[in-house]
């Protein structure tokens, strides 16, 4: 098992009902394997760019299980203009969605990258193409990112912007949060859910989360198809969120430090995040981490907030608690919660910074957020604007998301207690440096655009 | 009683468009217009709430909903919460919001704003009894909302301000502050 942090084993297998040879790796189950890169490319050429899709395709994995890990995997993605890059007729782009097809720099302000994290600062926007690579070390990466390189030269394409990430042995942000721990289980997808990875089913347990909320071509919990794109992209194509968050870990620490709360600056991180470091749900354990929670991983995620509603436990604004409200009060029991999840799949980048140390080294780090959804307007968007930087579907006013949506205009955050404890004004502990509205195709959608004349 | 709770009042009204009209251009300038202060409904007294929006179709409501309801030509929605008496908000909105003239110029029989009398009859012949009309400040003016929501954040800079005193020195600081 490499790179998959111990307490969160590999899900157990069982048979899949949907088409998992046409749908692209990394979707239903997250790589493990520790070395990674993301490439944002422009296409200059389209028929070098098809020529190269076609060389790429044997290295692109499908979500079909593995019978041993593969040296190295390779995704594609395209934004709308990559599309009409490689060769896509107006008639298909124009059905995309209008979300998608604006991209996501003119989304911003709704989004919360003003200031800062504004679009005018970032690295890149909305590029034509994203190529994923992961592999089993970074020799197997570096040789990969070496033959894609030999396509920039022969003129197919323009490398816009490489990062690597980090390994992910431990799991754990540069925050020192236990990462990625929730996430929801589909339906189909050939793996045996964990209680809490699902929805709930409103008796106390846990079902697994329609297919057509993450893949194209299968019912969404609304019980219908989702809004899909024309052929050949309307089946096992997904919509992908990429954003690079940098992180200010020395900021983060001297914050919590200098804080004053009455419990700590530990406790006050975990207030803020909603989980303790090693990943121990406020909701179950508010007063201390508990290392049999944990390590349990039938337990590190069986939680509801239904009989916290005043978020004396976990803080309604929570960073965990706002981006999954489950069964919070004015969710409905979790049936309006259960249309906006997405999966997600980031991962760290940057060196981590030197344990207990309060001042910023000069380097950078963050995490390279992605997520996969059927509808970036109903899950993405509505997650950060309405959830993560609006306080007003929580019943917690103005305040905002204390973790990752950072304000250059103020913000606060409510500890509930006796008394409350306030967080204000809110300082940015995350900006982002960059982002984009992508589209990852099905296996038969990538062989027909490599294909196109 | 219907259309209103407490001292708002609550304006719902369904406008058909004409059939030369070209719905997507009226759907990009109701999305264009501008918001917060520069809002035109910014420029009214006394609203709570207001919305403009074309629908076109009708939101499918879930498993359970059988039957797909479309709309055999779209509707502009006009919906409004504000205080007081509704024909004394209508002249208000015709005489300060000339915008009117662009979302509802293309809606069958609409008489322009020229006309108080035919502008206001018009709109009330669109308007729909509002039978689901809930409001989190039943009796509270908007003027008085706002006083609130001002003074919510003064309590709240003093109780961020004076975290972790002593009770003598909490008392000390209310009584210079309050």
């Amino acid at each position: 098992m490499l790179g998959r942090p111990e307490n969160l084993p590999a899900r157990s297998v069982e048979p899949a009902t949907i088409d998992l040879g046409d749908i692209q790796g990394n979707v239903l189950r997250g790589y493990t394997m520790p070395a990674a890169a993301y490439v944002f490319l422009t296409i200059v050429d389209a028929p070098r760019a098809r020529a190269l899709l076609r060389r790429v395709l044997p290295l692109v994995q499908t979500a079909e299980l593995w019978d041993a890990t593969p040296e190295h995997a390779v995704n594609v993605a395209f934004s709308h203009e990559g599309l009409r890059a490689m060769g896509v007729t107006e008639d298909v782009l124009a059905s995309f969605p209008e979300v998608f097809s604006e991209g996501i720099a003119p989304r911003a302000e709704r989004l919360g990258d003003t200031g800062t994290s504004a679009p005018s600062e970032w690295e890149f926007s909305d590029p034509h193409a994203l190529l994923t690579v992961c592999a089993v070390d970074t020799e197997s990466l570096e040789s990969v990112l070496a033959e894609l390189r030999a396509f920039e030269a022969e003129g197919a394409v323009e490398f816009v912007h490489i990062m690597h990430t980090l390994d992910r042995t431990t799991g754990h942000d540069h925050f020192g949060f236990f990462d990625g721990v929730s996430q929801p289980a589909i339906a189909g997808a050939g793996v045996r859910s964990r209680r809490g990875d699902g929805q709930p089913d409103g008796n106390g347990g846990w079902r697994e989360v329609a297919t057509g909320e993450v893949l194209l071509g299968y019912p969404d919990e609304d019980g219908r198809l989702p809004e899909a794109p024309a052929a050949p992209f309307e089946r096992n194509g997904t919509f992908v969120v990429v954003r690079k968050l940098a992180m200010d870990v020395a900021g983060f620490r001297r914050f919590v430090r200098d804080a004053g709360y009455p419990g700590g600056p530990d406790k006050l991180a975990a207030k803020m995040v909603g989980r303790w470091p090693d990943g121990t749900p406020l909701a179950i354990s508010p007063e201390a981490p508990d290392a049999a929670i944990s390590a349990d991983p039938e337990r590190i995620n069986d939680f509801a907030y239904d009989d916290d509603p005043e978020g004396l436990r976990c803080p309604v604004g929570a960073h965990v608690r706002r981006s999954n409200p489950r069964d919070s009060k004015g969710f409905f029991h979790g049936r309006l919660t259960n249309r906006h999840r997405m999966v997600r799949r980031g991962r760290s980048y940057g060196t981590p910074l030197d344990e207990d140390r309060l001042d910023d080294d000069g380097t950078e780090r963050g995490l390279m957020f992605v997520s996969f959804q059927t509808d970036i307007w109903r899950q993405f968007e509505t997650v950060q604007a309405l959830w993560m930087n609006d306080g007003d579907p929580l019943g917690v006013g103005a305040d905002k998301d204390f973790l990752a949506s950072g304000d250059d205009d103020g913000g606060k955050m409510t500890i509930p207690g006796h008394p409350p404890f306030f967080l204000k004004p809110l300082p940015r502990f995350v900006t982002t440096r960059g982002g984009a509205y992508l589209f990852q195709p099905s296996m038969s959608a990538l062989r027909w655009l490599g294909d196109l004349a | 009683m219907p259309n209103r709770t407490g001292t708002a009042y609550a304006l719902t009204t369904f406008a058909r468009l004409e059939d030369s009209a070209d719905a997507d251009e009226l759907e990009r300038y109701l999305q264009e217009l501008p918001r917060g202060a520069d809002s035109p409904f910014h420029r009214l007294t006394g609203v709570h709430l207001t919305r403009v929006q074309l629908f076109r179709t009708l939101v499918h409501q879930g498993p359970k909903q059988t039957h797909d309801d479309r709309l055999r030509h779209p509707h502009l929605v006009f919906t409004s919460v504000f205080d007081g008496d509704r024909d004394a908000y209508l002249d208000q909105l015709r005489v300060k919001v000339p915008e009117c003239d662009r979302w509802w110029g293309d809606c069958v029989g609409y008489p322009g704003r020229s006309d108080a009398a035919a502008f206001a009859a018009w709109v009330r012949s669109l308007q729909r009894t509002t039978t689901l009309f809930q409001s989190p400040f039943p009796t509270a003016t908007v003027g008085r909302i706002r006083e609130s929501v001002a003074m919510r954040e003064r309590v709240l800079d003093f109780a961020v301000s004076t975290q972790g005193l002593d009770d003598d020195a909490l008392l000390r600081r209310f009584r210079e502050d309050f």
